[in-house]
C-alpha cells in the first residue's frame, strides 16, 4: 500500500528524532566505553550512526533482569502484597536503531509470552505484554554484514515485512520509511509535514540495496546458521549421541548463549530479600541463606519477587524440586537447546525459526560453539551419514 | 509524557569481574552484567560467575551496617564511628595485655594492593607478624600466566588445572587452540573437562602431576593453577614448573595483590590456617578479618577460634558464615566500589574505578585506616620481605595391596562454596546444586569402580584410611580415574580430618590435603 512507504529527507529524520526525545523515552545506539549500548538519548545528535549491532540485546528492555514482578513484606509474621501486586505504570519507549533480527526476536518473544506459540492464551505474561505493548519499534535496515551476522540464513533481515511500527533503509538522498503497524500509522500522522511519499525509485533503491546487503554476506562472510541440514538432523533425531556428548565436553554453562540471544525467554523467578536483609530470600533455611547461616524463616522484612534471566543449558535450570535432573548431562541440555533453535517442531510451532542469526552467541561463546558451528557440524554429520550409506 | 524514563535506561559502567584471578572487564547496566566485546581479555564472553556479577552490587547478603554482638546477644545495628573506637579499644586492651603477636589478621584477595597494603601496615603497628589470607591458598611465588601467550602458543601443556571449572576464559583460550591445531596435552588425575578434545591427556595419581610431567619440551607453554600445592606438592612444582617459566593461573581476583603487598607470615607468624588453632588454643586473642571467610573451607576449625578468642571482627561487603560468628562486624565493599590497583593474571597492574559508592558506606582500606589512626600508626612501614617457600611437605601415598584407592581433593569444586557466589541467585544455584544434593557432602568414584563396590549416586561408602574412616554419600562421575575418591573442596576438613590427609605444608604454608591411601567398601 502507497501509504504504508514515505521518504523521509536526512533531516527531517534528526528533527523526528529530536521531537520524539522530548516527549517520550527515546532509546537509540549510543557508544559507550567503546561498546555500542542501547540507551535514552536527549537529542538525535548523541545517536551513534555508525554500527552494526551491541552486543546487549535490546530485549533488556522487554526482560529486564533482574525484573521485580511484585513487593511484599511480613507483618505479624504473615506476607502482606505492596501496592495492589500489579506492575507499575506502562511506559512509553520509543526503540530507534534496533536491527531486523532483534526486531524478528521480539516478534518471537511476544507469540511466546502471550500464549499464543503454545497454545495457553490464558498463560499471557503481564509484564512482559505491558512492556511490548508500550515500546514504539523504529528498526534500521542494515546495509553492511557484521563479523557474526547470519540474518540472511534465518529470514531475520536485513529488513523484514512485520514486526516493526517504522522500518527505515537509508538511501542515497534521505530515507525511505515503511510503516508496519496501526501504532507506526499514527506516527506517520504526527509527522505528516515531514513525510512525502516514497517514489518508485526510493523502493526499488531499498530493494536494490537489500540485495547487495545479502549478495556481499554470501561473497564475504564464512558464517551461516545452516538451517537445512540442521532442520533435517534435529528433528528427525538423526544425531547420533556422541554428537551431543562433544558438544556437552566442551560447553562450559556460562549461560551467555540465552543471555544474549533475541529469542531466548527463559528465566527464574527468585523472592529475593532487600540489600542487607542477612539472608537471599524469605524461606530461610539452609537452601536460602548461607551455609550455616540461620534456618528460621524470617517473620520481618521486605522482599521482592524477581525474574531473573536464565539458560536451559544450566543443570540448575533443569534440576528439579526433589533433586531429579531429567537431563543430567550438558550433552542432553545442548540437544534441548539447539532442537528447540533449529528443529522443524518448533518452528511449526512457534511460527518461527528460534535463531534470527543475530550471530551473538557465536561472540559469547566461550566454548566455540555458536548456531553457526553447531549447525556447520550437523552438516557434516548429514553429509557423512549419507557418504557412509552410498 | 516520559514516564519512568530512567527506568528503562539506568546506569551504566565498566568494572573488573571480582571473582576468579583472569580479571575479565564487565559492563554494568545497572545490576545485569555483560561482556565487553573490546575488552582484550573477556573478548565479549564471561563464565557464569562473570555474569551473576551484577547481582552482588544490592545483593541482600550485602553487609550494609555495622553490628556489634553484646555478650551473649545476637548482632545488632549500631553507627559505624562508635564501633570503630571500640574495636581500636578492645584492640589496644588486648594488645598492651597479651602483646601484639595475640592479634591475627587475615586479609583478602577481594581488596586492592593498597587496601593490602594498609592491613600490613596495621599488622606492623600492631606489632604481630601473623598476618595472611585463605585466598592465599596455593598461590605461588611465580611467573603468571598471560592470554597472549596462550593464543600465540603451538604447544600448550595443562597441568592439573581444572580449567573449564576455574578459569574459564582460559579454558577458551586453550580450546582456540586445539581448534587452530596446537599441541595441546592436559595431565591430571582427573580427566578434566576439553581433556578429551586435546591432543593427549596424560593420566597420573593426585599429587602426582609434577612427577608426571617429563622434561621440558622447547617451546611449550606450561600453565598449573594451586592444584598441585592443595596436593601439598608446592615445593616440588615451584622446582619444576615455576623455575621453568611455566604460567601460573592465578585463583582470585586479586591474589597477587597478598604477596605483592605482604599479606602473608611475617618473620616469627603462622599462615591463616594455624591461626585458627592457635586462636582455638588461647594463644590468639583477637582476629581481624578483612574480607576472608575462615568458616568457608574449615568451619570446624573456625568456629572453635570465634569461639575462644575475645574479639573477632569482620569487615566484608558480603555477609559471610564468618560474619554471622563475629563480636563485631563493619561492612566493606566490592571491588567495583573502590579505587584502586588490581594485579591481573600476567601480572600486569590495572586501575579500580568504582561504579558506585559502598553500598555499606565505607571499605576495607577506610577501616583499616581508621584503625590505624586509633592505634598510632601512620600507614607507612618497612617493606615485607619477599615471599620465601620454607621446605617440602610430605609426600602423597602410595597406593597399596591394603589401601589401593588414592584419595584426594577435587580442585575443580573450588568456587562452589566461594563467598561471593553464595551472594548471588543464579551462580549460586549452581555451585549449590551438588552441595543441594548431598547435604552431608559426598565422595566422586569412578564408573568402574562404583560398579564393583555395587553402589551407585546416592549411596554411601565407607572410606578408611591407616589414620581414621569416614562413611559418606557416593557421586559417580565419568572424569574420575579407577583408583581415585575425590572429595569437594567443601568436605576438605571433615574427610581431611577423618582420614589424617589435613596437613600444613611449610612450603606455602597453607593448609593442603595430602593424598592418601584408603579402601572402599559399602556401608
Amino acid at each position: 500500500m502507497p501509504e504504508n512507504r514515505w521518504w523521509l529527507a536526512a533531516d527531517a529524520l534528526d528533527a523526528i528524532l529530536d521531537d520524539l526525545a522530548r516527549t517520550e523515552a527515546l532509546v537509540a545506539p549510543v557508544r559507550h566505553a567503546g561498546e555500542v549500548l542501547f540507551r535514552k538519548v536527549a537529542r538525535a545528535a548523541d545517536i551513534c550512526r555508525d554500527y552494526v549491532n551491541s552486543l546487549v540485546p535490546p530485549k533488556q528492555f522487554f526482560l529486564p533482569t533482574p525484573e521485580t514482578l511484585l513487593r511484599y513484606h511480613f507483618t505479624g509474621g504473615q506476607p502482606v502484597l505492596d501496592g495492589d501486586g500489579a506492575d507499575g505504570p506502562e511506559r512509553a519507549l520509543v526503540l530507534f536503531g534496533v536491527r531486523s533480527c532483534d526486531v524478528a526476536g521480539l516478534e518471537q518473544l511476544t507469540r511466546f509470552f502471550s500464549g499464543e506459540s503454545l497454545g495457553h492464551p490464558e498463560s499471557a505474561d503481564g509484564p512482559f505484554l505491558r512492556r511490548r505493548r508500550a515500546a514504539t519499534i523504529l528498526s534500521v535496515v542494515c546495509q553492511e554484514p557484521g563479523e557474526t551476522c547470519m540474518c540472511v540464513c534465518c529470514k531475520g533481515g536485513p529488513a523484514l515485512e512485520s514486526g516493526f511500527d517504522w522500518q527505515l533503509t537509508r538511501l542515497s538522498k534521505g530515507w525511505l520509511v515503511e510503516v508496519g503497524t496501526e501504532r507506526g500509522r499514527e506516527l506517520a500522522t504526527r509527522f505528516a509535514s515531514r513525510l512525502q511519499p516514497a517514489g518508485e525509485d526510493a523502493v526499488a533503491e531499498k530493494t536494490e540495496r537489500v540485495r547487495t546487503v545479502v549478495e556481499t554476506f554470501y561473497r564475504h562472510s564464512h558464517r551461516r546458521v545452516q538451517t537445512m541440514a540442521a532442520g533435517r538432523m534435529t528433528s528427525q533425531g538423526r544425531l547420533p549421541d556422541a554428537f551431543w556428548a562433544d558438544l556437552g565436553e566442551r560447553c562450559v554453562e556460562c549461560g551467555g548463549c540465552a543471555f544474549v540471544c533475541p529469542t531466548c525467554s527463559c528465566f527464574n523467578v527468585a523472592d529475593v530479600a532487600e540489600a542487607g536483609a542477612g539472608v537471599i530470600g524469605p524461606s530461610g533455611g539452609p537452601e536460602s541463606a548461607a551455609p550455616g547461616g540461620p534456618v528460621d524463616a524470617p517473620s520481618e522484612g521486605n522482599f521482592e519477587r524477581q525474574r531473573l534471566r536464565d539458560n536451559c543449558m544450566l543443570a540448575g535450570f533443569v534440576r528439579q524440586a526433589g533433586g531429579a535432573y531429567p537431563r543430567l548431562s550438558c550433552g542432553e541440555r545442548c540437544l534441548t537447546r539447539f532442537f528447540h533453535k533449529l528443529s522443524w517442531q518448533f518452528v511449526q510451532r512457534t511460527g518461527a525459526l528460534g535463531c534470527t542469526g543475530c550471530g551473538r552467541c557465536a561472540v559469547v561463546c566461550l566454548a566455540g560453539i555458536g548456531i553457526d558451528r553447531v549447525s556447520a557440524l550437523m552438516t557434516e554429520e548429514l553429509v557423512g551419514a549419507k557418504g557412509a550409506g552410498a | 509524557m516520559v514516564p519512568e524514563a530512567e527506568s528503562w535506561t539506568g546506569t551504566v559502567a565498566t568494572t573488573v569481574c571480582p571473582f576468579c584471578g583472569t580479571g575479565c572487564g564487565l559492563l554494568l547496566e545497572d545490576a545485569a552484567a555483560y561482556p565487553i566485546l573490546s575488552d582484550s581479555v573477556g573478548r565479549g564472553g564471561l563464565c557464569l560467575r562473570g555474569w551473576s556479577a551484577g547481582e552482588l552490587l544490592r545483593s541482600p547478603l550485602r553487609i550494609t551496617h555495622a553490628q556489634v554482638r553484646r555478650r551473649g546477644e545476637r548482632l545488632h545495628p549500631a553507627p559505624a564511628e562508635p564501633v570503630l573506637r571500640e574495636v581500636a579499644d578492645r584492640v589496644r586492651a588486648i594488645r598492651e595485655r597479651h602483646g601484639g603477636a595475640s592479634i591475627g589478621i587475615l586479609a583478602s584477595a577481594r581488596i586492592t594492593v593498597e587496601e593490602a597494603r594498609l592491613l600490613a601496615a596495621l599488622a606492623q603497628t600492631l606489632g604481630t607478624p601473623h598476618i595472611d589470607s585463605f585466598q592465599r591458598l596455593g598461590c605461588t611465588p611465580s611467573a603468571g600466566a598471560s592470554l597472549a601467550s596462550i593464543d600465540a602458543a603451538s604447544r600448550i601443556l595443562v597441568v592439573g588445572a581444572d580449567l573449564a571449572a576455574r578459569h574459564p576464559q582460559v579454558a577458551r583460550r586453550v580450546l582456540e587452540a586445539v581448534g587452530r591445531g596446537a599441541t595441546v596435552r592436559y595431565l591430571g588425575s582427573r580427566r578434566m573437562q576439553h581433556a578429551a578434545l586435546a591432543s593427549g591427556y596424560i593420566p597420573c595419581l593426585p599429587g602426582g602431576e609434577v612427577e608426571a610431567v617429563g622434561p621440558a619440551m622447547a617451546g611449550e607453554l606450561v600453565l598449573w593453577s594451586s592444584d598441585l600445592a592443595l596436593h601439598g606438592q608446592a615445593g616440588p612444582a615451584l622446582r619444576r614448573l615455576g623455575a621453568r617459566g611455566a604460567g601460573f593461573l592465578s585463583d582470585y581476583a586479586n591474589q597477587r595483590a597478598l604477596l605483592e603487598a605482604g599479606a602473608y607470615p611475617q618473620q616469627g607468624g603462622v599462615g591463616a590456617w594455624e591461626m585458627l588453632s592457635r586462636a582455638a588454643r588461647g594463644e590468639l586473642k583477637a582476629l581481624l578479618v578483612f574480607a576472608d571467610d575462615p568458616f568457608e573451607f574449615f568451619p570446624e576449625a573456625a568456629e572453635r577460634a570465634f569461639a575462644a578468642v575475645e574479639l573477632a571482627v569482620v569487615v566484608d561487603a558480603v555477609a559471610t558464615r564468618s560474619a554471622r560468628a563475629a563480636d563485631v562486624v563493619l561492612p566493606g565493599a566490592l571491588l567495583a566500589e573502590k579505587d584502586g590497583t588490581l594485579i591481573g593474571l600476567d601480572g600486569r597492574k590495572r586501575e579500580l574505578t568504582p561504579v558506585q559508592s559502598p553500598a555499606g558506606g565505607m571499605t576495607e582500606g577506610e577501616v583499616a585506616r581508621w584503625l590505624l589512626k586509633l592505634l598510632g600508626g601512620d600507614g607507612d612501614r618497612s617493606p615485607a620481605r619477599e615471599f620465601a617457600p620454607g621446605p617440602d611437605g610430605a609426600p602423597p601415598d602410595t597406593p597399596t595391596a591394603d589401601f589401593p584407592v588414592l584419595a584426594a581433593l577435587d580442585t575443580g569444586t573450588l568456587w562452589h562454596t566461594h563467598a561471593l557466589v553464595g551472594a548471588t541467585v543464579t551462580a549460586r544455584r549452581e555451585a549449590w546444586g551438588p552441595r543441594a544434593d548431598f547435604p552431608a557432602g559426598y565422595v566422586a568414584l569412578s564408573v568402574e569402580d562404583a560398579k564393583a563396590l555395587k553402589v551407585r549416586t546416592g549411596g554411601s561408602v565407607k572410606v578408611e584410611s591407616d589414620a581414621g574412616r569416614i562413611a559418606v554419600s557416593v557421586r559417580v562421575d565419568a572424569r574420575v580415574q579407577d583408583g581415585t575418591a575425590l572429595f569437594p573442596m567443601s568436605c576438605w576438613e571433615r574427610s581431611g580430618s577423618a582420614l589424617g590427609a589435613l596437613a600444613l605444608d611449610p612450603c606455602l604454608r597453607i593448609p593442603v590435603f595430602r593424598p592418601r591411601a584408603v579402601r572402599l567398601s559399602r556401608s
